[in-house]
This record gives C-alpha cells, sequence and structure tokens, in this order.
C-alpha cells in the first residue's frame, strides 16, 4: 500500500511518462520516472520527501513489522529493480543483453533482476510484452486483526477480549489481558481436524502416522519461516522432516541453479544442516510455523506437563520445504522463486508437492492476471498444487458483538451516484506518506470515464481517462492516476489509482467523507467499474454502492490455485495459565468467519474454491516469534501451540488436504483438485445457495469425502477387495484398505476372541488404521490374529502377524 | 479317559459336610475368583502373549466348555496342576485345526508316583501357518507383495505334580514357553499352582492361577494371559450310566467368564459311548466363538477316541480330535 501510494502520488510530481511506460505497471512506472533517486548515494536523500526511510542498499533483511506503517525496504530497488517480466519472442535474449538476471522460468512469465538504467531501452525491445514490479503481499493471519479487536474499534464492539482496554488502545504497547473466562470444557483434539475430515483418514501409532497422513509428498510453505526445532517437525527418530529450507532474506550460499531456475540470494540448508543446527532460519513472526504445522505439523510438541498428540496438522507425515520469504513484508517474485524452487526441489526427489500460500495482497484487478498469478499457473501442474487463503477482506456482520471489517469493495455504473471513503477520527503520525489511503478502480478498456474526489472540505479534484493530477489541498493531498498512458498490458483493462495522504505540503488527509466520484466520458462497454479501498492507515473503508464481493485476492485469484475462505469451527482454548480462553468474537460455530473474502473474480470466475477452518485453530508456535508476547492469551496451555484465526490457517488445511490427495494419486492436476475437492465439499445450514456461491466457494472442506470420490473402490488397483499395509506388521499400526466401505472391521485372536472393533467414526472411506490396540486400551502382543472385513456384499478374513521388534 | 476311570480317586472320601453347602461354598470362591481383579492382567484380549495358553488342549476339555479345574484328567494338567491325578498312567495327544490355516496339538502324559503323588508332562504347539509378506510402501498405506512368506508359532513344555493330603491336593507346575513370529522368538518361564479338593463323594472342587511368570519379549515385551479360575465337578455313576457336571469361573485379561459341561457315558467296561455339551460364556459382547460347544468319544478298553466341535462366527469353526491310552 506504501509502495502503491508512493507511486502515484510520485507519478504526479514526477516527469512526464514517455511511451514505453505502456508495457509496465503503476509501480515500474513510479521507479522508472524516479530511478535517479534508486541508484548509489542519492538513495536516502529523494527518499526521504516521500517519507521512505531506506536501511541501505543490497540485500538487507527487512526489519520485523509489518506492511502498513512498516518502513520500506528499498533493497528491493537498488541497484537492480526486481520485476516479473512476461516474455515475448527473443525476450528472454532481451533481458539478458540488458544485463538482467533470471530467476524462475514460468511458462512465458520470468522473475528478473533488472538494472535500473536499463529500462528505457529494456521497454522498447518487442520481446518484452509486459513488466510488473515485485508487488508486496501481507500475511493473512495478522496481528492487525488481532489489534482491531483488540483496540475495540468495530463499531458497536466494547471492550474486546485481548487487550483488556476500550476503543483506542494500543494493544501494541499494553500487554493484553484476557478477561472473559469460560469454564467450558475444551476438546482435545483440535475440532477443526474432525470437522475437516481429517480424522477419519490417520491414526496415530505410537510416533507414528499411519493411513493417509500425506507420507511421501512434500507439503512446501512459503511464509515467515519456521521454528526449525519445533519438535512437531520433527520425526519419531528426533531428525527433521524439513528437507530442505531456504531463507531467501539472509546472505549466505543460495539454491543456485535448479529445475532451469537460478536462485542465487538467500541461504539453503538441507535436512542435514538443520539437524546439526547450523540453519540459519528462524520464524521472528510465528506465522509461518503457526501455518506449517496447521498443514503438516505432527503434534508430537508439547510441554507443561500436557499430553502431546493434540493439534496435529492435516498431513502430519508429509515432508516438509520451507522457503522464507520475509518477515512482514512479501514480494511477488521472490514469492515465484520460491514456489519454483519447492517444486523443482520435490522434482529431483521425484515426489509430489502442494504450496501453501498463506499470503495476499488486494492490489490488482481481481482477474487472475498478474504476472505473479501467471506464473503461479504455469509452475502448477501435475502433481504440482498452489493453495492460497482466499484474503481476510470480508465483511460478513455476523458476529456478536458486531465486528465491522470493510466494506473494501464498490461496484458501479458510470454517472452513478457516488461512493465515499470513510476516514475515521485518527491519530496522524509525525512525517510524510505515512497517513494515506489508497484505492483502485478497473473498468473496461473501451470505456472513458471521470474520477472526481471531493474532500470533507468540498474541493473537487478531477482526472479523466489518459490523465493524471496531483492536488495539495487543505484536506490532505488527492492524486489520480486514470490510466494515463492506456490500457493495462495485463489485461487491457483501464485502472485509474486514487491516493489520499499527507504528501509534501498537504496536511494528513482529514477525518469525514471522501466523495469518489465516477462519470463516462464514453462508455461504449456500458461504464460499469468496479473500486477497491486496498488499503490505508487509518482503519477507512468505502460508503456508497458497496459490496461485500470481489475480494479475493492476489494470489489466490489465480486461475490453478485453490483459494480457500474460512469458517469457523472453535471460540474457546486453554491458554498457558491453565484458564479457558475465549474469542470475545464470536460467530456461531459452523458459520463463516466475519473476515472471509468472498468472491467471484471480477471476470466472473467463482472464488473461492471452497471454505476450511480458520477461526480460531491451534498450531505449532515458533520460540522466536515476538507477537505472542503482545497476545498471550493466545498461547495455549502447553505453551508450544497458539491459536491464530485468518484465511491463512485455513489455506493450509486444504493443502493438506491435497497432499493426501496426492498421496493417493501423485500426479493429480490442480484442476482435478480443484473438482474433487468442490464436488466433495460439505454443505450445511450455513452453506446458503446457490452452490457454488461466492462466500462458501462449494462448501466445507471435507477431506475424507474427496479421497473416497478420488478413489470410490479404495486404494487397491485389480481385484483385491481389501489391503494390509504390511504383513507381518512391524510398525506402529495397520492400515486397512478396501473397496467399499465395510459394514465392520475387527480383530480376533486365534481363538475366536475379539482384539478391536472399528468403530463408525474409525471406518474411513477408503481405510481403517488400527493402532495395535485392543479394546479395552492395550497393546496387542506379538503373535498371529485374524482379522474380518466385513463388506457389503462379502467377508474378508486375512491372518496378520503383528511382529513388532 | 473316561468319567468311569476318573472317578474312583475320589471315591470312598467323602466326609462331614453336606454336598449342597460345599457346592455353595465352591461356588462362592468361583464368583470370587470371577469378580476379582486378576493380577498382572493384561488389557483387553490380545494384550497377553501366546496364543497355546487360550485354547483348550484336548477335545473333552473344550467339549465341557473348558470348565476343567476340578476334573482329574491328563489334561487337567493344563488346568489344575493338583487335579491331574489319574488311577493309571495315561497318556493323550489332540489336533485341532484353527482359523485362518492355523493348527494346534498337544500331548499329555499323567502317571501316578505314589499313593499321594502324581506327575505329569505336558507339550503343546501352535502353528501360526505362512502368510505372503507385504513390504510397506513408502507412499500409500498398501502393501507391496515380495514374494516371500513368513509364518510363526507356540510351543509350551509343562511339568507338574500333584500330592493330597487327605481329601485336599495341592498342585504345582513349570511351563517352558517360546514364542516365534515373523523372524522375533523369545522363550519365557511361568508357573502355574493349584489346590483340589474332594469336598464330598462325587464332588470335586478345584482352584488355580496360572501362567505367573515373565513377559514374552519378542520384539515388544507382552505379559502371559494370567489366569484365575475356580469350579467344581460333580460325578454320579448309576449301572451303566455315568453322568458328569462341571462349571467353572475364570478371569484372564480383565474378563470373566463362566463355563459349564455335561457329560454322558453309557456302556460297559469294555465298551463306552460318551456325549458331551459345553457352555462357555463370552466375556465379551464381541468375542464370535460359539458359546456351545459339542463333543463325543467312544472308549474301547483303555483307548478313547474324542471329538469336539465349536463354531467361530465368522472365522469358521474348529473341530478337535484326541486319542487317549490309560495303561
Amino acid at each position: 500500500v506504501w509502495l502503491a501510494a508512493a507511486a502515484a502520488l510520485a507519478l504526479l510530481a514526477g516527469p512526464a511518462p514517455a511511451q514505453e511506460l505502456q508495457r509496465a505497471d503503476p509501480l515500474l512506472r513510479f521507479l522508472l520516472t524516479h530511478r535517479q533517486l534508486l541508484s548509489g548515494d542519492a538513495v536516502a536523500g529523494p527518499a526521504r520527501p516521500l517519507g521512505l526511510r531506506p536501511d541501505g542498499p543490497g540485500e538487507a533483511v527487512p526489519p520485523p513489522g509489518w506492511v502498513l506503517g512498516a518502513p520500506l525496504d528499498l533493497s528491493l530497488f537498488t541497484p537492480h529493480v526486481r520485476t516479473l517480466v512476461r516474455l515475448g519472442p527473443g525476450g528472454e535474449a532481451a533481458l539478458r543483453r540488458h544485463g538482467a538476471r533470471i530467476g524462475t522460468r514460468a511458462g512465458d512469465v520470468v522473475t528478473a533482476r533488472v538494472p535500473v538504467d536499463a529500462f528505457p531501452d529494456l521497454l522498447l525491445e518487442p520481446g518484452i510484452r509486459a513488466m510488473e514490479a515485485a508487488a508486496s503481499l501481507r500475511l493473512l493471519a495478522d496481528p492487525a486483526m488481532l489489534s482491531a479487536l483488540a483496540a475495540g474499534r468495530t463499531g458497536e464492539a466494547p471492550a474486546m477480549g485481548f487487550a483488556g482496554g476500550g476503543a483506542g488502545t494500543d494493544a501494541s504497547t499494553e500487554p493484553p489481558a484476557v478477561p472473559i473466562r469460560s469454564p467450558a470444557p475444551i476438546a482435545l483434539n483440535d475440532s477443526a481436524a474432525a470437522d475437516a475430515g481429517f480424522d477419519a483418514l490417520r491414526r496415530r501409532g505410537g510416533e507414528r502416522w499411519e493411513g493417509l497422513a500425506g507420507q511421501g509428498v512434500i507439503v512446501g510453505v512459503y511464509d515467515s519461516g519456521l521454528d526449525l526445532t519445533h519438535a512437531d517437525f520433527r520425526g519419531p527418530g528426533g531428525g527433521t522432516r524439513v528437507l530442505y529450507a531456504w531463507d531467501q532474506t539472509v546472505a549466505g550460499s543460495g539454491p543456485g541453479g535448479l529445475g532451469g531456475h537460478l536462485f542465487d540470494y538467500g541461504a539453503e540448508c538441507t535436512a542435514g544442516a538443520i539437524d546439526s543446527g547450523s540453519c540459519p532460519m528462524v520464524d521472528r513472526v510465528g506465522h509461518g510455523t503457526h501455518v506449517a504445522g496447521t498443514a503438516a505439523g505432527n503434534g508430537a510438541a508439547t510441554g507443561r506437563g500436557r499430553p502431546a498428540y493434540r493439534f496435529p496438522g492435516g498431513a502430519p507425515a508429509a515432508d516438509l520445504i520451507v522457503v522464507k520469504g520475509g518477515d512482514a513484508a512479501f514480494s511477488g517474485d521472490r514469492l515465484v522463486d520460491g514456489v519454483a524452487y519447492i517444486f523443482a526441489r520435490a522434482a529431483a526427489l521425484g515426489r509430489p508437492a502442494v504450496v501453501n500460500i498463506s499470503l495476499s495482497t488486494q492490489e490488482g484487478p481481481h482477474d487472475g492476471t498478474t504476472l505473479v498469478e501467471r506464473a503461479l499457473n504455469a509452475l502448477s501442474g501435475p502433481g504440482r498444487i498452489i493453495v492460497s487463503g482466499a484474503g481476510n477482506a470480508g465483511d460478513h456482520r455476523n458476529t456478536l458483538p458486531p465486528v465491522r471489517n470493510g466494506p473494501f469493495h464498490a461496484h458501479g455504473q458510470a454517472g452513478g451516484l457516488p461512493h465515499a471513503v470513510r476516514v475515521p477520527p485518527y491519530q496522524a503520525q509525525p512525517g510524510e506518506m505515512n497517513d494515506a489511503a489508497l484505492l483502485e478502480l478497473w473498468y473496461d478498456g473501451a470505456d472513458s470515464v471521470t474520477v472526481t474526489v471531493r474532500t470533507p472540505r468540498g474541493e473537487l479534484v478531477s482526472a479523466a481517462t489518459g490523465d493524471t493530477i496531483l492536488a495539495l489541498t487543505p484536506a490532505g493531498a488527492v492524486a489520480i492516476v486514470n490510466a494515463f498512458d492506456g490500457p493495462s498490458p495485463l489485461n487491457g483493462d483501464h485502472a485509474a489509482h486514487i491516493a489520499i495522504a499527507d504528501f509534501d505540503t498537504a496536511p494528513p488527509p482529514d477525518s469525514g467523507r471522501w466523495e469518489i466520484q465516477v462519470s463516462p466520458i464514453r462508455a461504449p462497454a456500458g461504464g460499469g467499474y468496479h473500486l477497491w479501498l486496498v488499503g490505508s492507515t487509518f482503519d477507512a473503508y468505502l460508503e456508497g454502492g458497496t459490496t461485500n464481493r470481489f475480494l479475493v485476492g492476489v494470489p489466490a485469484s489465480a486461475d490453478r490455485i485453490l483459494a480457500v475462505g474460512a469458517h469457523v469451527t472453535r471460540h474457546d482454548w486453554t491458554g498457558v495459565d491453565g484458564e479457558v480462553e475465549v474469542f470475545p468474537v464470536q460467530e456461531r460455530l459452523g458459520d463463516i468467519a466475519y473476515f472471509s473474502s468472498p468472491g467471484p473474480r471480477r471476470d466472473g470466475v467463482q472464488k473461492p474454491d471452497l471454505s476450511a477452518p480458520g477461526k480460531v485453530l491451534v498450531s505449532a508456535r515458533s520460540k522466536d516469534a515476538t507477537l505472542w508476547d503482545a497476545f498471550p492469551g493466545l498461547v495455549e496451555e502447553d505453551s508450544v501451540h497458539v491459536a491464530l484465526l485468518g484465511t491463512s490457517v485455513s489455506s493450509p488445511q486444504v493443502a493438506a488436504a491435497v497432499a493426501i490427495l496426492l498421496q493417493v494419486e501423485p500426479r493429480l492436476t490442480p484442476e482435478e483438485a480443484r473438482d474433487l475437492l468442490r464436488a466433495s465439499a460439505a454443505t450445511d445450514a450455513f452453506v446458503l445457495a446457490p452452490v457454488p456461491g461466492p462466500v462458501w466457494g462449494a462448501g466445507k472442506l471435507a477431506a475424507a469425502a474427496a479421497v473416497h470420490r478420488l478413489r470410490p473402490a479404495g486404494l487397491v488397483h485389480g481385484a483385491e477387495p481389501v489391503t494390509l499395509s504390511a504383513n507381518p506388521v512391524r510398525g506402529d499400526a495397520l492400515v486397512i484398505g478396501y473397496a467399499a466401505r465395510p459394514r465392520s472391521v475387527a480383530v480376533y485372536t486365534l481363538a475366536a476372541e475379539r482384539v478391536r472393533t472399528f468403530g463408525d467414526g474409525e471406518l474411513g472411506p477408503v481405510t481403517a488404521v488400527w493402532p495395535l490396540d485392543t479394546d479395552a486400551g492395550g497393546a496387542v502382543a506379538n503373535g498371529a490374529y485374524v482379522l474380518v472385513v466385513e463388506l457389503p456384499d462379502q467377508r474378508i478374513v486375512r491372518k496378520l502377524l503383528v511382529a513388532r521388534p | 479317559v473316561t468319567p468311569r476311570d476318573a472317578a474312583p480317586a475320589a471315591a470312598g472320601r467323602a466326609a462331614a459336610p453336606s454336598a449342597a453347602r460345599t457346592l455353595a461354598l465352591g461356588l462362592s470362591v468361583a464368583l470370587l475368583i470371577a469378580g476379582a481383579a486378576s493380577p498382572l492382567a493384561g488389557q483387553g484380549a490380545g494384550s497377553g502373549a501366546t496364543t497355546v495358553l487360550r485354547i483348550s488342549p484336548g477335545p473333552r476339555p473344550l467339549a465341557l466348555g473348558n470348565a476343567f479345574v476340578a476334573v482329574e484328567d491328563a489334561w487337567a494338567l493344563e488346568y489344575n496342576p493338583a487335579a491331574a491325578r489319574v488311577a493309571a498312567p495315561t497318556v493323550a495327544a489332540a489336533y485341532q485345526a484353527l482359523p485362518v490355516g492355523a493348527s494346534a496339538g498337544a500331548a499329555a502324559f499323567v502317571a501316578p508316583a505314589g499313593p499321594a503323588l502324581s506327575l505329569g508332562v505336558s507339550l503343546r504347539f501352535v502353528d501360526y501357518g505362512t502368510i505372503d509378506v507385504l513390504e510397506p510402501d513408502p507412499g500409500l498405506p498398501v502393501g507391496r507383495p515380495t514374494g516371500a512368506t513368513a509364518t510363526g508359532g507356540e510351543v509350551s513344555g509343562l511339568v507338574g505334580g500333584s500330592i493330597r493330603w487327605g481329601r485336599l491336593a495341592v498342585g504345582v507346575a513349570g511351563r517352558a514357553l517360546r514364542l516365534d513370529v515373523a523372524g522375533l522368538s523369545d522363550q519365557v518361564a511361568a508357573a502355574d499352582a493349584g489346590l483340589a479338593w474332594w469336598a464330598a463323594p462325587g464332588l470335586q472342587l478345584g482352584v488355580a492361577i496360572q501362567h505367573l511368570g515373565g513377559e514374552m519379549e519378542a520384539g515388544r515385551p507382552a505379559p502371559l494371559p494370567r489366569t484365575i479360575r475356580g469350579g467344581a465337578a460333580l460325578h454320579h455313576s448309576a449301572g451303566f450310566l455315568s453322568v458328569r457336571l462341571v462349571a467353572e469361573a475364570r478371569r484372564r485379561e480383565e474378563r470373566t467368564g463362566f463355563g459349564g459341561g455335561l457329560e454322558v457315558g453309557g456302556g460297559s467296561d469294555g465298551l463306552e459311548a460318551i456325549l458331551r455339551m459345553g457352555y462357555e460364556t463370552r466375556p465379551h459382547a464381541g468375542d464370535v466363538f460359539s458359546p456351545f460347544v459339542i463333543g463325543g468319544g467312544v472308549r474301547v478298553e483303555r483307548l478313547s477316541i474324542d471329538l469336539a466341535y465349536r463354531a467361530l462366527g465368522p472365522l469358521a469353526a474348529t473341530r478337535q480330535v484326541g486319542l487317549s491310552y490309560r495303561f
């Protein structure tokens, strides 16, 4: 948001645009018009008027913090500009001629670091079809949500649980308390595992997970890193389950050339380095560790005398490859590099992989045409599937107490009623460009419109299609960049960027109503448009013509990425002090989470694909994360797990479900996975028709049903109606597969005494797992047993030898 | 061994207490045993090691519902060493087909060693049969056939003796037990102890505790299926007809069970036909062996041939055949 707002403003304050800019997105245009600011010693000086605080050139590590209000990391742009480039014939050669360093090759899109000075000539090359500056993405389970709740900013909401303070409380400086207590019991197993259908697929025998638990599949996580020491990511022998870890944010030995790509930055670690303790990766935010735990943690970690295995992830037997893309700020090009790296490593191992991306931005056309999405689409394929959170921009108003989370989208026809940005009273920050709001308007490339902003004091600022304007008004600076260089190279549509900010001599934006009017000049395509408030530093929201739609962000809006909404499966957990903590803002259990971004895409394509539990989930806690210092009530009683919410935590559950589908069918395509998960998704009274719909997608994740749909006749090929995972059974569990759901499964001694009967809940769609226990809870002795599987049309009797060493 | 052979050992030694009172006392003991927590018991069927200690050694005890703790017989060594008393040296052997291609066999020899002492030995085995080996797949939980086979089995050897003082006999036995399963093996020693009491003419009571010993450690350690049992046997002969009624309570692996049986024999000294019917409760609702057992036998002079049959629900049925010879 900062960068985009700065781009919009600086475009207007800088030189006139050149013809070459037509192939560049607005951020690149900013860089090109101000490239003299971004080289050598000039970095610190010219940046000051924009309010940017560079940490220095090179590959500096961004400081901990968050996108909004965080210092801009100019290392993204000096001495090279990190871009995504869509190539035509000869495009790659052109990039090389101009000194660009190519990272990932993904179809006709590459990630490239381009020298700033090379842009003017490069953009005239016929092989360069479009260029996109590395977009900034944010985490989808972020403390801003918690802070907002803690601060009680949400309309009628009284003081919220996590802070102990009322409206205006600064949760970041005042350690919160948890005033709401409840004697309600808490389930031992996280409610999400059962809700999403994972419990029917796997079972734990000792330290091992048996059944469909992701064995042989790689779960990739692109996020804020991982606490590599956390026991949830260690196998039964104590060794790490992380095969590779690549920290893009530190200097070291990068992966290098891999799978036709070049990853020549960051530091890569092997499993051996991780086990030796020499891997530098840490997760200072905690987001990545939580996400990875939700997808593939095995739940082995515990503390404070609590039992282990209460919070396993969806694919607890999968292996992991982790890429750290940042602490708070993430860029699109490195995201593409990270995903390409995970898939390349998986391919080298001959393993299928699913990558979870719990990052998003609302910036962009919301139609899946950004180059980041185009690249990720190209990286996807058989055995290579990407899952992403839909976003946290939903505004469902279904909570008690009521919560406002937007609106952030409006829709209209040119010439219709105006919209407005409502800026609430706020405390302005000292300095420039740190009190701002940014809006994007997208409309058909055949139409021309005039965008007019009316400040709370009544000043009018207008720009027609092809025009730009910067007005320093007494109410604040207003900039409008209305498709000044023509249609977007991405999709042919027109985009207008509107910024209000404390720029130059203008004061911080006034609180109140900033009216936005879109008027037709000519509208052969009808004059329809979509307006997004893509970010603000003061909790602004839209009024007039608003909808709670079209809010699935990038990259979840990509064609081949599975977009995941979030619903509610729990409100409480046991805190570190042993008391039951209750999340104060509550929907009905089972309902959509108030923040879950609804679709569809702007072009009408259905998004999100489905929903998964996302409020509240308990998963692995990074020991290096400081977020929990401000929200200690989120830490679970065992002190090594923590509660979090967001589509960040629903997405990895779908990633886990995909991992299980890949375990069954390693060559599954993204489209097949999407179809399976959609077709098998559960519906209930909360999932409103039509299905698929814009809020829920196809419904709620039902992992076991998806597996059954994939293999309605079980896991076996051929005529064998019942399969065994091993015989003799030397592990800690036996997986019994069947071609049809059996009426009963039981194990007997040779004397026909019943040892174990499987309850309905233990009979998965295609397997049942026997952890070698008895009905009375003891462990079976080594020896011979008889397995009886009563299929609908026949009885299968098998002799088992149990020979555990 | 026929009931007529065993009966004289108890004959003529009855004393004061009435039969009803003694029977009540015996049942009380049995119920007490049944209700008591079995020491060192496992947790459910299958938690204790070995099959050989769970199945009947011969067709006669099987057909009588395994209510054999108070029956004088060569097979009694496997139930209560104090009751392993015979009038003449007796040898017995049996074979049993178990589900899924497994099988079991047993042989016992018991002989008097003086006016008060009786000694015996019993050998048993269970053959698990073979399986086609399935190796785990690192991906899908579907084992891959390797073409190899695996097998296993158990062997038990038991030596014991019974010494009698008046109407009371005390017996002890020591067992050596070996288990092999798919390349893992171990052996363990265990002991049994028991009491037999000839309470009244034709009425015998017995109580025993079995399988006291270490754990079988073929791979993972597992306790032996320690068992406490107590019961009574009532015998009556009239002319060519002989009737024996047996009852027993037992507790094993935290399960309590009851068994009983009726044995009716008819014939002369040189030829006798025997019918047996047994009933054995299923301690767990999920047990699938039939509670009813039937059997029979023919004795020709000193040689007896016995059969027993029990249905095992989805596991089909087991049939046991045995021979015994009284020297």
